[in-house]
């Protein structure tokens, strides 16, 4: 698999290949906060295969990227995984110390997030920056290092690569950065990559751009995505699953042709309802009425209960992840309910 | 000849955009000058004694007139430059290399570590220079040495507590983040991605932190800490001259103005160099450039807010 020519240095995969390359079963992560702990991701679970692209959509505050930081073994100050389990190619990642971590980290597991303007040193070029990844973790020499940087920014479909190599951030526009981040990213191709909504800040046509990017980089170096997004169009071009999470839970997970013209869960129903997704045209914008509960409101049974046309009295208790067709549904009444779904465009 | 010359003037001329801080940076180069050539260019022998012409007011032949030995002021004054400017550069140095460098180690410290290391920073503040230096000299014997030693020890604070707070600052930035979510060691993103950041603050406190030990070492001279008599510096004069007010009240001048002058210049500079940096700081960059957050992160803050 050694599209980039570096895979050799890299190791091989430790499982076979039907087994998935990431799992998480179970996920809590506790925020420590003035009235005690807060858990503010509960019992999320979901598998990942390799090459396979999964996306997480939900409202800001659903968990989504407190699951990605732990994936990435870096959560926040305060925050803490206080259940459940994260392995990748069948090592635990929540048992790792600093240094199996940073092994791991650009070689297995690399991220790229919303800002890239910041994620990278303002005051070094750019080239530098990703011939360095590759000189500390790739381990080749200053001028490899450089003809590879090269060959890896016309690969992100960097025009003049060698000009943009010696440019600093405040020099490139949000789609170029968000380029050379994933160049960065993927620079030692690593299985998976979690790119943390990395196409929100960006506008629609370099969105599509960078989408289309991270498509074929999944197809060429079999680069598993886990793929977050508030924006559910976004996510349908690019993945095949798509996990719904509200309230730091998933509510429903399925394969995303599936999810959207079929969904089981009522938020994800208003989720298509309000969002790009819908029909559209003159109708004016809806909305879904209520507010995602904040961290102190979370809620015993049902989180979406609060604000769910279909709430019952079954809704106050607690409800499992339950498989309904090709995923799974966190609903007490998803048996019962006939929801609307929308075209995929 | 001349196209080689325009470039570096015009640099210069560029870092020094005020008349004000061109006299100040002459100023301090030409003390630099003098201290580096010494005895080169004084006009007598430093030490030698005239019985016959003491307390001269100023003349052709003494330009500055003799002290109460009948030595040449300007000679004196010339030679004392090095003891008196270049140790202030040792003292610096020390304070420098002792502050700087645990000061950026020192955000790796486990908590526990830290404690301990702060207190003792926090101590060395307390300690009265005056006091620390006349105990280092009771301590090791007079000297030059003993001196700047004393003076470059009480410097590690500031020095410490500034780069810490640069590190600090910088070490929070996102793309230090990331170069560690991308396997970077936490020592590998320091000396990569923070230590260049400390570096414009770090000149910035050398310069002032210069001017403290040219006034320091002078102090101490003329307590007569440091170097020892008869050999010049510019603290012992201003002392002997003191002594002597009576008979030469202008004498005390000389050497006052020559650490005056050299600390305001070296004040200017700084002052100058703050200003340039906080001017910068307002042009985004950095952790200050920081585009929407994440919206997830941002929900969570409040949370955070209490931890």
């Amino acid at each position: 698999m050694s599209r980039l020519g570096l895979s050799a240095e890299y190791g091989t995969v430790a499982t076979p290949l039907d087994e998935p390359l990431l799992r998480v079963g179970g996920l809590t992560v506790g925020v420590a906060t003035g009235a005690g702990r807060i858990e503010a991701v509960r019992d999320v679970s979901f598998d990942l295969g390799r090459g396979e692209a999964l996306g997480l959509v939900g409202e800001s505050g659903s968990g989504k990227t407190l699951t990605c930081r732990a994936l990435l073994g870096a959560l926040p100050a305060g925050c803490s995984v206080s259940g459940g389990s994260i392995e990748l190619d069948g090592i635990s990642l929540l048992d790792l110390g600093e240094r199996r971590w940073r092994e791991i980290r650009s070689t297995r597991i690399a991220a790229v997030f919303q800002d890239p303007a910041s994620y990278l040193n303002p005051s070094l070029p750019v080239g530098e920056q990703l011939a360095e990844v590759l000189r500390v973790k790739g381990r080749l020499n200053r001028r490899d290092a450089r003809s590879r940087a090269l060959d890896l920014m016309a690969t992100m479909h960097l025009h003049r690569p060698a000009y943009v190599y010696q440019q600093i951030p405040a020099e490139l526009s949000g789609g170029m950065l968000q380029r050379v981040l994933i160049a960065v990213a993927v620079a030692c191709e690593p299985a998976l990559l979690i790119a943390d909504e990395a196409t929100t800040a960006l506008d629609l046509t370099t969105q599509r751009e960078v989408i289309d990017l991270l498509s074929e980089l999944r197809e060429r170096l079999g680069l598993a995505i886990v793929f977050v997004s508030h924006d559910l169009a976004a996510v349908s071009e690019l993945c095949d699953r798509v996990a719904v999470f509200y309230g730091g839970e998933v509510v429903e997970i399925g394969t995303t042709a599936d999810l959207v013209s079929d969904p089981s869960h009522p938020y994800t129903e208003a989720l298509l309802r309000v969002g790009s997704l819908g029909t559209g045209g003159d109708a004016a914008l809806e909305v879904i009425a209520g507010h995602h509960p904040r961290l102190g409101e979370l809620t015993a049974g049902c989180r979406f209960a609060p604000r769910c046309g279909h709430r019952r009295s079954v809704c106050a208790e607690l409800v499992a992840l339950t498989p309904v067709g090709s995923g799974a549904v966190r609903c007490a009444r998803a048996g019962e309910l006939q929801l609307a779904g929308a075209d995929l465009r | 000849m001349k196209a080689v010359l325009v470039k570096p003037l015009e640099l210069i001329g560029r870092a020094l955009p005020t008349t004000y801080l061109r006299i100040a940076a002459g100023i301090v180069a030409f003390m630099l000058l003098v201290g580096a050539l010494g005895s080169l260019i004084a006009p007598y022998d430093a030490l030698a004694q005239d019985s016959a012409h003491t307390f001269a007011g100023p003349s052709w032949s003494h330009l500055m007139g003799t002290d109460f030995l009948g030595r040449d002021t300007l000679s004196r004054l010339i030679v004392g430059a090095r003891p008196s400017l270049f140790s202030a550069v040792v003292a610096v140095v020390i304070g420098l290399v002792g502050g700087a460098i645990p000061g950026m180690a020192s955000v790796l410290f486990s908590r526990r570590v830290e404690f301990v290391v702060m207190r003792f920073v926090d101590a060395l503040m307390t300690i009265p220079p005056i006091v620390f230096a006349i105990a280092i000299v009771a301590g090791f014997g007079n000297g030059l040495p003993e001196a700047v030693v004393a003076i470059g020890v009480l410097m590690i604070p500031r020095f410490f507590r500034v780069v810490r707070a640069e590190t600090l600052k910088h070490a929070s930035a996102q793309y230090v983040e990331a170069a560690t979510l991308f396997g970077a060691s936490k020592p590998y993103v320091l000396r990569r991605h923070v230590w260049r950041k400390a570096v414009p603050t770090l000149g910035v406190v050398s310069a002032s932190a210069l001017g403290y030990a040219v006034l320091g070492i002078s102090g101490l001279a003329f307590l007569g800490l440091g170097e020892i008599a008869p050999q010049p510096s510019w603290g012992s004069m201003l002392s002997d001259d003191l002594t002597y007010l009576y008979q030469a009240p202008w004498a005390a001048m000389w050497p006052g103005v020559a650490i005056s002058l050299t600390v305001w210049a070296l004040n200017a500079l700084s002052d100058a160099a703050h200003t340039g940096l906080v001017r910068e700081a307002e042009v985004p960059v950095g952790t200050e450039s920081e585009a929407p957050e994440t919206q997830d992160v941002g929900s969570v803050e409040p949370a955070l807010q209490y931890v």
